[in-house]
């Protein structure tokens, strides 16, 4: 009884947060199934009198939002996917097998965490301008098939691999690869998963990368897209609230299917950071 | 005889298993960082090769008044990184808890604006502060506040940058913070508890001591994240009006992609860069003090 009590006001706190963090999106999607001229009175209205779901036709039409999901989504798949490769063998690498200045050679790759990415984007440019990769979506994936978390994320999970299975392979006569194929790979599924996650995630909310290295419309991202959207534009608020609610809902939908995952990993990340 | 093979074959497998994250992280990790900090000596506009100029831009961007100005911005942006730990850490420890049944739900909702794009968020947040038909206004108005010009004012524009800001993050750092606590044996506070020691006592005695080390996680992550800020900036004042908002990236970005001065951008970019490693290295230090204690 007194438990329950004592959790009863615990639980009011606790919905009073969530409900600060759910009622921008629910604004939005009233907003977005709002008539354009009645969002403007001075009454708060919560339900519209009526659903309205031209903005979000209107939205779509004055600039190719699924066009934009298109190059996000392609961006952050070919991103994720080059993270999962290089990760895996570099993190096995770095936590398994001896070579000369293996520790040096990674405390560098560590080292690169603290470089902001705002600080390399200049030279950079540079660089993709050299290779003529300005405006296209090679600007936004090379430099992402890489990443020196996933590394050290991959190399966590390889320290504490059993040592069994490598041993059995050894003696079984078993070369690297064939190891790294058939015995590692099946048992780091979720691991790479949730690295493949994550780095979609970044990937798709990266914004100062395609402000600077897309320079045609049909070329943006998703946030990108929604910025120009803002800007040039006479949008309505329902418009701009039907490009948003468009905007996350890819994100909505992957973070319900592997929500798990993702905040184990974020507090994986924090915790040993 | 298989494993002496494998021995023999390491050494090489190591390096070939590498090759492919290390040559990607050396060109374009690595090598722009050094070029950034060779660019910041030079006067280069991208059109003409980087002509060395030693200290002249730094000279001239500790005289530069819009520099300054941004680096007091950003520094005000910090103001968020106390308030969202305070609230993280009220959430975590009222969600850790066994006798919960709904914390699971109540951490999924918190942490969803964390994986969402700021620009996205800031699109939102936009029409909240507008100032005579969002929500935040509306609601103000219920306590009898007048309406404020949260986006157009100059007083003003700073904060709901700042607002939006813990507002998407305070999810993120109450998780971490919480595995912190689920870290604490449970004898340390059945201990506690024998000896007579009250819930709030516990707290301060126990909790917050044992959880230090994912405090300053959370706190540089989140001050870190603070000096980089961007987004958010361009998405709800785009640094305005006049300056009041704008941030270092910002004023990176402009005089970089705008005006392309990039050797004085990467000045200033060299500078935050400091800044951002003393504080790296500051957490470090601090969590293998607390470590070794």
């Amino acid at each position: 009884m007194k438990l329950w009590k004592k959790n009863i006001w615990k639980n009011i706190i606790l919905i009073v947060f969530g409900i600060i963090i759910l009622l921008p999106f629910f604004w939005m999607f009233t907003t977005s199934v709002s008539d354009p001229l009645k969002i403007f009175s001075e009454k708060l209205r919560f339900f519209p009198e009526e659903w309205r779901w031209e903005s979000y036709r209107e939205a779509v039409s004055k600039v190719p939002f699924f066009l934009f999901m298109w190059n996000s989504f392609k961006i952050a798949f070919l991103v994720s996917l080059g993270q999962i490769i290089t990760s895996f063998f570099a993190g096995y690498a770095f936590a398994r097998l001896k070579f000369p200045m293996r520790n040096l050679i990674f405390y560098i790759v560590l080292g690169t965490l603290m470089i902001p990415g705002q600080v390399t984007l200049i030279p950079l440019y540079s660089i993709m301008a050299k290779f003529n990769l300005i405006n296209t979506h090679w600007s936004l994936i090379i430099p992402g098939l890489a990443s020196p978390f996933g590394i050290f994320l991959m190399r966590q999970y390889f320290l504490v691999f059993p040592t069994e299975l490598e041993d059995a392979a050894k003696i079984d006569g078993c070369n690297v690869p064939k190891f790294l194929i058939h015995v590692a790979l099946p048992s780091s599924k979720s691991i790479l998963a949730t690295l493949g996650v994550l780095a979609f995630i970044g990937s798709w909310g990266n914004f100062i990368g395609p402000l600077v290295f897309l320079t045609d419309l049909d070329k943006a991202t998703v946030p990108l897209g929604l910025y120009r959207f803002m800007g040039s534009y006479s949008t309505s608020w329902p418009e701009l609230m039907a490009a948003t609610a468009i905007s996350i809902i890819p994100l909505i939908v992957m973070y319900i299917i592997a929500q798990r995952y993702i905040i184990e990993a974020y507090s994986f990340a924090g915790v040993r950071k | 005889m298989g494993k002496k093979k494998w021995k023999k074959s390491e050494v090489m497998w190591g390096y070939f298993l590498i090759a492919p994250a290390i040559s990607i992280i050396a060109i374009f990790a690595l090598v722009p960082a050094g070029y950034a900090i060779y660019y910041s000596f030079t006067d280069y506009s991208l059109f003409y090769p980087p002509y060395f100029i030693g200290l002249e831009n730094f000279k001239e961007l500790f005289a530069d008044e819009d520099f300054w100005q941004v680096v007091k911005n950003t520094l005000f942006y910090l103001i968020g990184v106390p308030v969202g730990l305070f609230v993280a850490l009220f959430l975590a420890s009222l969600l850790n808890d066994r006798t919960l049944k709904l914390a699971p739900l109540y951490r999924s909702i918190y942490f969803v604006p964390v994986i969402l794009p700021m620009i996205s968020i800031g699109a939102v947040w936009i029409w909240i502060f507008n100032v005579k038909y969002g929500l935040m206004n509306h609601f103000l108005g219920l306590l009898g506040i007048k309406p404020i010009p949260w986006l157009t004012s100059y007083e003003w524009s700073k904060i709901p940058v700042i607002i939006t800001g813990i507002w998407q993050g305070f999810g993120g750092s109450t998780i971490i913070l919480l595995a912190g606590m689920q870290n604490i044996p449970g004898e340390v506070y059945e201990a506690a508890k024998l000896d007579g020691a009250g819930g709030m006592k516990m707290f301060f005695r126990i909790t917050l001591p044992l959880l230090s080390q994912s405090i300053v996680v959370v706190t540089i992550m989140s001050a870190i994240a603070s000096f980089q800020i961007f987004d958010l900036v361009m998405v709800l004042t785009g640094g305005g009006p006049g300056r009041s908002s704008a941030s270092i990236v910002q004023f990176i970005y402009e005089n970089a992609f705008r005006s392309f001065e990039m050797g004085y951008a990467s000045a200033a970019a060299a500078l935050l860069f400091v800044v951002i490693f003393i504080v790296s290295i500051v957490q470090l230090k601090i969590s293998q003090r607390i470590t070794n204690y």
